[in-house]
């Protein structure tokens, strides 16, 4: 009777085999989109650049298969090698925007149940936005700010916006003022607004009693680090620099003054 | 982070000068490990694919991604994103190889318990005892503690066994 560990030791086999036929799928065969220009003799003895040309190979063959999903761009990448190594090498488009879905083959998606119109920009937060809510409103901002609200409540909102196909191109979030936030839920946020292209997270400006603003604060930087669409707005920082009177004594609450220049934040990260 | 990965971009360092054979390098290297743990997650299809979108990603943002810390690190989170986006809009989840594939023999009975594992639990299990990694490897390549792992593993091997019942 075979163990499971060596039986999972024999599936590399499979997944290897699985992986170089895939590999293999996406390079170009026909040279319509990539076109591979040899400069030199290509001598092959050397593994790692053979291996390394192949990874490269396999890099085009993303290109290929973003370019022949988008027939407006440009229909060649021109790849330039040099015994066996790539020495130019100009690329089409990022992965954020190279990442276009892999519609299936057999059946076509349904499409997302829409139940109003899509909302362009949107803020939600709690009471701290909530009181810079008619500046926001000035900006163009549909404001979802509540008191007393937590990260998970907000998330409900944002999942449910997502699941109805309303979210739109700018989602700002300040959430996290009234307890800690989960690294679970954080990443089940950045889930669902991983196709709004602006996101821009508030971070927590809270006084030292409140334990929980630094852990916040590092889900929240560690999310736009990671995110390509996410950018973390240093509201903790820049709050000091904030021309009059800004805060209510709770030092966390935005007077009038406090909350023209929060707006003014926001719209500043997003180029308003 | 503080495993192979970042050993091996240093290390081709040394001895490349240009960006091109740094590149190459980390595409041999570091990016074929890359590739290792989005397969183990998502499966070979999604996960080759993925893979190619972040080198691709890579070279074209290779002068700001050469210097980090932890490159591939930070690829894998932009590959999980991808990932995340396209898992969603092709409702779908693959693991692994989603057609026959004819060499070597298939073991169906271990791919289909594999397909049930939770896909933290499945890249634990593929990675330590499918592609031979370490458990200090598969905590900094899935940014979560060596305890994680041998959680994850003791629960993944159970559910295997139980699973496949006494097949193994």
């Amino acid at each position: 009777m075979i163990e499971l560990e060596d039986r999972l030791a024999n599936y590399r086999d499979v997944l290897d085999d699985a992986i170089g036929q895939r590999m293999a799928e996406r390079r170009p065969g026909g040279g319509t989109v990539v076109s591979v220009r040899d400069e030199g003799e290509l001598r092959r003895s050397n593994r790692a650049l053979v291996l390394a040309a192949a990874a490269l190979a396999l890099v085009i063959g993303g290109f290929v298969v973003g370019a022949q999903r988008e027939a407006s761009r440009s229909e060649q990448t021109a790849v330039t090698m040099r015994d066996g190594r790539v020495v130019a090498f100009d690329v089409l488009e990022p992965i954020p925007s190279a990442a276009p879905p892999i519609p299936p083959e057999s059946e076509p998606l349904p499409a997302p149940e829409v139940v109003g119109p899509a909302i362009p920009a949107l803020a939600i937060g709690d009471s701290v936005m909530l009181g810079a809510a008619p500046a926001l409103q000035e900006l163009g901002f549909a404001v979802d700010a509540t008191e007393s609200r937590d990260f998970i409540n907000g998330l409900d909102a944002a999942l449910t916006l997502e699941q109805q196909g309303r979210l739109g191109d700018t989602v700002v979030l300040h959430l996290g003022t009234n307890g800690p936030i989960a690294a679970g839920d954080m990443d089940r946020m950045m889930d669902a607004l991983s196709d709004v292209p602006n996101v821009v997270l508030v971070l927590n400006s809270l006084p030292a009693s409140y334990t929980y603003g630094d852990g916040n604060n590092a889900l929240m930087i560690d999310a736009a680090m990671t995110n390509p669409n996410t950018t973390a707005l240093y509201w903790n920082d820049l709050v000091d620099t904030c021309p009059g009177e800004c805060l209510y004594d709770d030092q966390i609450h935005l007077r009038p003054d406090g909350q023209e220049y929060y707006a003014a934040l926001i719209a500043n990260a997003l180029g308003l | 982070m503080g495993s192979g990965f970042v050993m091996s971009v240093e290390s081709s360092e040394a001895v490349m000068s240009t960006p091109s054979d740094r590149f190459a390098a980390f595409a041999d290297g570091p990016g074929a490990r890359l590739r290792q743990v989005l397969v183990a997650q998502h499966g070979v299809d999604l996960g080759v694919d993925l893979s190619a979108d972040a080198l691709a990603y890579a070279w074209e943002h290779w002068e700001r991604i050469e210097p980090m810390d932890n490159p591939v690190g930070y690829l894998y989170r932009v590959a999980r994103t991808a990932g995340r986006r396209q898992r969603r809009l092709a409702r779908r989840d693959v693991f692994p190889p989603e057609r026959d594939r004819e060499h070597p023999p298939f073991d169906i009975g271990l791919h289909r318990a594999l397909v049930a594992l939770p896909e933290r639990r499945r890249a634990c299990v593929v990675l330590v005892h499918v592609f031979d990694w370490t458990y200090a490897e598969t905590a900094d390549a899935l940014s979560v503690t060596v305890s994680v792992v041998r959680n994850e593993l003791h629960r993944g091997l159970r559910q295997l066994r139980h699973e496949l019942g006494g097949s193994s």
